[in-house]
């Protein structure tokens, strides 16, 4: 039985209601819907949501057709922190080997060279163009990934039609109850007074977690974060990424779907006044939610999905990326039996990892020298540094080492563009690549970039790609009936 | 090969590079067979694979056959490669299980095309189109280590290494850092250095009698602690796999080079007396005896340090774990990827060192835990060693791996290990612990299709196989032999 609402349990039940045979009877219990949580999903789905959708039969031809749905070559910061800093934390294939030195290397040799200069995803989502990456591995383009800029209240819906061509027991009606034995849920009793009862239950309700939570687990508190969010309807479609702009106040995203802008600014509930002047426009919803993960995701018969386990800053694709990899988890460990303990225990153990890896990418954001005076810089700065951190941090400022643990959600391209984005310069050159012939490794960065500025010179813009494209699908489509 | 590594990377440097190196003291030699990743070390020299060959007496190596290993009688064959390939989401082993349920006779290693090749002494390279069966495999190589040594020493003299030749009697080191800082020899020449690389074996000539690093004693759990060694002549078809049999006190090795086979009998001192294990070895070799038998002593487990202050241990300095599954050279190439990677300058950062032994740390504990698995998923109980075995506490990382495959055939995935879930698969079926349930997700696999698919990857792999030339013929027709090409560089 799956209980709650939006992004979270349609996701699920696409995938439960696909993978999972017939013989397993789903129920869904979907309560009112809190569209506004979903936002702290944020707007970008990673590229990993390609094989999710894969996975639930959902080709990109019905994604874009049936959502407002733009692409997106990663997420562009600007003047992060307030420094000068801006950067694209772009979707990239795993950097070069250029003279036998890795590509991150051979940058930090000299501080005037960007990482961002050699990537082709951030280069074109600053440049606003787009194309689908293709198949020729010898092609500079195709060492780009890219996801999807969404709105979720529409992927939800969408989720929701994928899951309902299967047979599924759809009830609409609140939790009043949950019933419970020593370690298991019994039954639930819904607000129309039926009681039902399950071998498992999945918790899909939010940071509420409805079902879980009483379950004695505490979540980890460790900040309340509040957001306004906008839809702005006459915001034509701009660059293939989310821009990211921050203040004293904390930081606002925006993303441009088909349907217009979405905007979320996120901060500290001291800053409110200077947050909702900075957000530009009447907010379609205010929210406020608790960061945190609770210590186990699956406890008895009953797993935490999404934000019911874990709720982290959409500041990054850690959200979405933890969401997906809660599902992937979820079907990769679908209980045999109704003794679930070892499938809880490996469940928690990899969620563990999961949402640590995930903290610390977001935690790397706020990791500098000076941070702006506000409240919300304050909090983020006075989080406890974990070891697994410091360790990241220590290995790349001392010789531009990047530590990697097991399954990461963020891999070594993702730090590797987080610290060339932030500034963050190695104290002393790697003797290895420092044996690269300098003159050889100018050279052939020279040629990638320029070659890079080749490609982008004859990419069109993203909106007219995602015109064009749609028209061409729309007319695909219709050929087909 | 450390040397061979570092003098590859630095010759067009300021670096120096100087080998000591003693005849006088003999070199293990356990560790003939290899994986995979050996391939890559040898690419990252430049080092060209028939000559690499010729001058070692190689062979290629597609896996390890395992012999009285799950009950007296078995055999399996942990190979290179994958048993075939996910269906929907599910893996084939899985699949395989559910059809044996159902009465299948085919065992899961003819699903397995490296394993399917090494039974039938075939051999070819990989195909490089990902789309054919006949790529789905990796290969090693089986091979004289001491002529591998003599071949990578010739190397690194090329590129710009000093050798000299002597024994060390002396060790210098800064009264204030601890730091080494020269080694006396006995012909009374003194040799300074920045960094020192301990591959002195088993006594760590540095890391330990110098620097007291201190040692982890894993016997509790790999109790092995002693070997006989022989060489034999070649008998019969010339094997493109290694030979782990399974004893009533330890196992027995058996590597088939191209111009003898080496022989080995690994036990636990506690449970069979050396005279007995010499005779157990020498009653299981087939071939006539090229040399007297070797015996080795060790003690299983790994340095508290690999790297401490300016010394770094590689190789048998730095831990020893049962070559069960082909590792000890592994850890070297390991230890050198992880030098050259966190290499050093002169004011030689902890956090350097730290990392190093971080990282090899976790190499040696999930290799033991896969060389652990061997002994417990077993049904043998035919002896004390397996009657010890039975009664083990095992260590958390492994006795919950065991438990996930048991309940449902799961392996849990680590990203850095050496083994990774084909390899526990390969050992878990192949030792009888089969799994009580599968994955749920078969339930939507209409059985006629897993049938057919089945069938379809078994014949595919068999003609395929049957295709293949005989592992002689093709390292005669790449010229790789040493016996048809006169050793070379």
């Amino acid at each position: 039985m799956l209980c709650g609402s939006g992004l979270s349990l349609w996701m699920t039940a696409a995938a439960m209601s696909r993978s999972l045979p017939k013989t397993i009877a789903l129920k869904v219990v979907e309560s009112e819907s809190k569209p506004a949580e979903d936002a702290f999903y944020g707007h970008i789905l990673p590229p990993a949501a390609y094989r999710f959708h894969l996975s639930i039969g959902l080709s990109e031809p019905e994604l874009l057709l049936n959502t407002g749905s733009t692409f997106a070559y990663g997420t562009y910061l600007h003047n992060w922190a307030g420094t000068d800093r801006s950067w694209v934390q772009a979707f990239h294939q795993p950097l070069l080997v250029l003279e036998g030195v890795p590509l991150a290397k051979l940058i930090q040799l000299d501080p005037s060279l960007s990482l961002q200069d050699t990537l082709i995803s951030a280069q074109a989502a600053v440049g606003g163009v787009f194309a689908h990456p293709p198949e020729d591995h010898k092609h500079p383009l195709s060492r780009a990934e890219y996801g999807y800029a969404f709105d979720p209240k529409e992927l939800t819906a969408l989720y929701k039609a994928v899951s309902l061509t299967r047979s599924i027991q759809l009830i609409e009606a609140r939790i009043d109850h949950v019933e419970r034995n020593s370690t298991d849920i019994t039954s639930v009793t819904l607000s129309d007074g039926q009681r039902l009862s399950a071998d498992l239950f999945i918790d899909c309700s939010g940071s509420s977690a409805i079902l879980l939570s009483p379950s004695k687990i505490e979540a980890k508190g460790s900040s309340t974060m509040q957001a306004l969010i906008s839809r702005i309807t006459d915001t034509p479609v701009g660059k293939a990424a989310q821009t990211i702009k921050s203040g004293d106040y904390g930081w606002q995203s925006e993303i441009t779907l088909r349907s217009g802008a979405r905007r979320m600014t996120v901060f500290h509930e001291d800053s409110r006044q200077i947050a909702a002047a900075a957000h530009g426009t009447d907010p379609d919803a205010s929210i406020t939610l608790s960061l945190g993960c609770r210590e186990n995701a699956w406890a008895g018969n009953c797993v935490a999905i999404g934000q019911a386990a874990c709720v982290v800053e959409p500041l990054t694709t850690a959200p979405m990326k933890l969401l997906l990899r809660d599902i992937q988890r979820l079907m990769d460990l679908f209980p045999v039996s109704t003794d679930m303990r070892i499938e809880a225990r490996e469940y928690n153990r990899v969620f563990q990892d999961d949402v640590c890896h995930a903290e610390i990418f977001n935690q790397a954001h706020f990791v500098m020298t000076t941070l702006p005076n506000g409240p919300y810089w304050q909090a983020a700065s006075a989080q406890k540094q974990t070891s697994k951190l410091t360790r990241k941090l220590t290995q790349y400022e001392s010789r531009g080492h990047l530590v990697a643990y097991d399954n990461e959600p963020f891999d070594d391209v993702d730090w590797a563009i987080l610290h060339d984005g932030m500034g963050r310069q190695p104290r002393r050159r790697d003797p290895l690549a420092s044996l690269a012939e300098p003159a050889k490794v100018a050279a052939r960065l020279e040629q990638r970039q320029k070659s890079i500025q080749s490609v982008l010179s004859k990419m069109p813009p993203h909106s007219i790609y995602v015109s064009k494209f749609l028209s061409y699908l729309h007319r695909k489509h219709s050929q087909n009936g | 090969m450390t040397a061979a590594a570092l003098a590859y990377k630095f010759h067009r440097t300021k670096t120096s590079i100087t080998l000591v190196e003693s005849e006088q003291i003999g070199t293990v030699g356990v560790g003939e067979a290899t994986l995979p990743h050996i391939r890559f070390f040898n690419q990252a020299l430049g080092i060209d694979e028939v000559t690499f060959m010729r001058a070692t007496n190689a062979t290629f190596k597609l896996g390890i056959e395992f012999c009285d290993w799950g009950q007296i009688g078995d055999r399996y064959v942990h190979p290179f490669g994958d048993f075939g390939e996910p269906l929907q989401g599910v893996d084939f082993h899985h699949l395989w299980n559910q059809l044996r349920q159902l009465g299948l006779k085919t065992p899961l290693d003819e699903y397995s095309y490296p394993i399917v090749a090494a039974k039938s002494a075939r051999f070819h390279h990989p195909d490089p189109d990902l789309s054919k069966i006949e790529s789905t495999f990796g290969y090693a190589y089986q091979f004289d280590s001491s002529l591998y040594a003599k071949f990578l020493r010739t190397f690194a003299e090329k590129h710009g290494v000093t050798r000299i030749e002597g024994k060390i009697v002396e060790v210098d080191q800064n009264a204030e850092t601890g730091h080494v800082e020269t080694l006396r020899l006995e012909s009374g020449q003194t040799i300074g250095g920045e960094l020192f690389i301990d591959c002195s074996g088993f006594r760590g000539l540095l890391i330990e009698q110098s620097l007291k690093t201190g040692y982890q004693d894993w016997s509790e759990w790999l109790p092995c602690n002693r070997a006989v060694a022989v060489q034999s002549e070649n008998v019969g078809t010339l094997l493109p796999y290694t030979r782990s049999t399974a004893r009533t006190a330890g196992w027995q090795w058996r590597i088939p080079l191209q111009h003898r086979t080496g022989n080995g009998h690994v036990y636990c001192s506690h449970f069979i007396s050396d005279d007995e294990a010499r005779s157990q070895l020498l009653d299981g070799i087939e071939g006539a005896l090229t040399t007297d038998p070797k015996q080795l002593y060790f003690m299983t487990g790994r340095r508290n340090q690999f790297w401490k202050k300016n010394v770094v241990a590689i190789g048998l300095s730095a831990g020893f774990l049962e070559p069960l599954e082909s590792t000890s050279i592994h850890f070297i190439q390991e230890g050198i990827t992880a030098l050259l990677e966190l290499f050093p300058d002169t004011a030689f950062a902890t956090s350097d060192q730290e990392e190093y032994n971080e990282r090899m740390g976790l190499n040696f504990e999930r290799v033991r835990d896969f060389l652990l698995l061997h002994y417990v998923a077993t049904e043998r109980d035919d002896s004390e060693m397996w009657r010890h075995f039975r009664n083990l506490t095992l260590p958390e990382s492994l006795q919950s791996k065991i438990e996930a495959w048991m309940h449902r055939g799961l392996v849990p995935s680590y990203e850095f290990s050496v083994f990774l879930p084909p390899s526990w698969i390969a050992v878990f079926m192949g030792q009888r612990k089969l799994p009580l349930a599968g994955d749920p997700r078969m339930g939507r696999i209409p059985l006629d299709d897993i049938r057919q698919y089945a069938e379809n990857l078994h014949s595919s792999i068999r003609n395929s196989v049957d295709r293949a030339p005989d592992h002689l013929t093709f390292i005669q027709g790449t010229g790789s032999s040493s016996k048809t090409v006169p050793e070379s560089l």
